[in-house]
């Protein structure tokens, strides 16, 4: 009987060791596939190509000499887009208006680099309604529109518009295209952005992009995020 | 003259690049160009000795630009990239200027480009076989040997001196002091007779109205301060009346 009662307790204690054991498991998969997902989302996170930073130094540096006025304005919209990068950055998801700012200084300064070459348009809404978004995705965008739009031999044009609409914000971006740029593979950091959705939205967002002879569209529709983006997505 | 080529798309960047070509008084410079294609135009009429060019253009690249040259001038490139430097001399880029770049960076290249552009159009090529008496001269870039003998005037400008020597079509330039050459040079075969003028006696072909022709087409000034000096040589080795 002794015996029996000391088997007994021995099974029940390993049973509640291993329940135990499995929940602490559990917890830690969890912890891990987070971790994971946080690294994968640290990896993709939007890196501003350094040329551009090279670039507009190099034309506020010329600015210095020619319009000091202008070249003054030009650094504090750098440095007000250089602030972002480095602390809204690497915020899970940042108010709209922050990021509609951001890309206001970002095509202000790449104005400045092109002068009257291209034509560009920015339709950002003014009235965000605290929608959050996670930062910088859209930039990649027209980071890319300048990087392939741009010609000196034909008309060129870059058109960005945003709006929020029944629970969606609808992001677009088209550039002209041109023969003198037959290669229009976006690169790593296109590649980047859609992982980084992936990771983010699930399927619950689109990103469609049309290429016609001349124009290059690219329509992205993200669910508005009232609140804090939750969890990342279980994919 | 160097004859330049300053090649970028981006406007601002341009008139940064022409005006720092044009504080650097040996370089002429030929166009401003917003485009490759603008520059491939100019070099089919306009001879152009070195393009200072950006690499990241639309359309075509300045990398593209350059390789596309059948017989390309010196080349220094501008640009916002780093990782091209290594592409970058295999197609012979005399230097690498990373934006944003000062004038002073501006002038190491733009005196890189003049080292190499003068040891190609200053082919002192003296010989050695009549090793008589002979002068060494530090150019900017390397030691020239010039036989004394041979040395038919020098001409000042500056701080420069031009070494004008015979059967050389290119004067040897130093940066020397007409004093200094003055002293080295044998008084008993050269004269100094101007400021600017140091002649080789020898040399001299005819003397008038105030001038002296040292070789076809070259005559020279004597001047007020030297002009006894000339005279008392010329009596000494005058016949007749």
């Amino acid at each position: 009987m002794k015996f029996l009662l000391g088997l007994l307790m021995l099974v029940a204690n390993f049973g509640v060791r291993s329940y135990f054991r499995g929940l602490e498991n559990e917890q830690r998969m969890e912890d891990l596939e987070k971790e994971n997902l946080h690294q994968q989302l640290e990896y993709l996170r939007y890196q501003i190509n350094p040329h551009f930073f090279m670039n507009t130094l190099n034309n506020i540096h010329a600015l210095v000499d020619i319009d000091p006025e202008q070249a003054k304005s030009s650094i504090v919209e750098l440095s007000r887009l250089m602030r972002h990068i480095l602390y809204e950055g690497e915020k899970p998801t940042i108010p709209l208006d922050k990021e509609t700012d951001f890309l206001r200084h970002y095509v202000s300064l790449m104005r400045l680099r092109y002068a009257d070459s291209v034509r560009v348009d920015l339709e950002l809404p003014e009235e965000t309604g605290g929608i959050e978004v996670p930062p910088l995705v859209f930039v990649s965008f027209v980071e890319n529109a300048f990087k392939h739009g741009v010609s000196y031999e034909e008309p060129s044009f870059i058109r960005v518009s945003m709006q929020a609409d029944s629970g969606k914000l609808i992001f677009k971006c088209a550039n002209s295209r041109h023969l003198t740029h037959p290669d229009d593979s976006r690169g790593i950091g296109q590649e980047n952005v859609r992982r980084r959705l992936d990771l983010l939205y699930g399927s619950s967002y689109t990103l469609h992009y049309d290429v016609r002879p001349d124009v290059y569209d690219v329509l992205l529709v993200l669910p508005v995020l009232p609140e804090k983006l939750p969890e990342p997505a279980e994919s | 003259m160097i004859r330049c080529l300053a090649i970028d798309d981006e406007p601002l960047a341009l008139r940064q690049l022409v005006s720092y070509i044009e504080k650097v008084p040996f370089l002429d410079l030929v166009a401003a160009c917003p485009s490759a294609v603008k520059a491939r135009e100019i070099l089919s009429r306009e001879a152009v000795d070195v393009l200072f060019v950006d690499i990241n253009m639309p359309d075509i690249s300045g990398m593209d630009f350059v390789k596309s040259l059948a017989a390309p001038p010196m080349i220094v490139f501008t640009t916002a990239y780093s990782e091209y430097a290594v592409e970058g001399f295999k197609v012979d880029a005399v230097d690498y200027l990373l934006k944003p770049f000062g004038l002073d960076d501006f002038r190491k290249a733009a005196n890189k480009v003049k080292k190499i552009f003068d040891s190609e159009h200053q082919p002192v090529a003296i010989s050695a076989a009549d090793s008589d008496d002979a002068i060494f001269f530090k150019t900017e870039y390397k030691v020239v040997r010039v036989p004394i003998d041979k040395i038919v005037y020098v001409e000042g400008m500056s701080e420069y001196l031009k070494i004008h020597v015979e059967g050389e079509k290119e004067p040897v330039i130093v940066l020397l002091s007409m004093k200094k050459l003055e002293e080295r040079l044998p008084s008993s075969r050269f004269m100094r007779i101007h400021k600017s003028y140091i002649i080789c006696l020898d040399k001299i072909r005819e003397v008038s109205r105030g001038r002296v022709s040292v070789a076809p087409e070259v005559s020279l000034p004597v001047g007020d301060s030297y002009r006894e000096a000339f005279n008392q040589y010329l009596d000494a080795k005058f016949l007749g009346k």
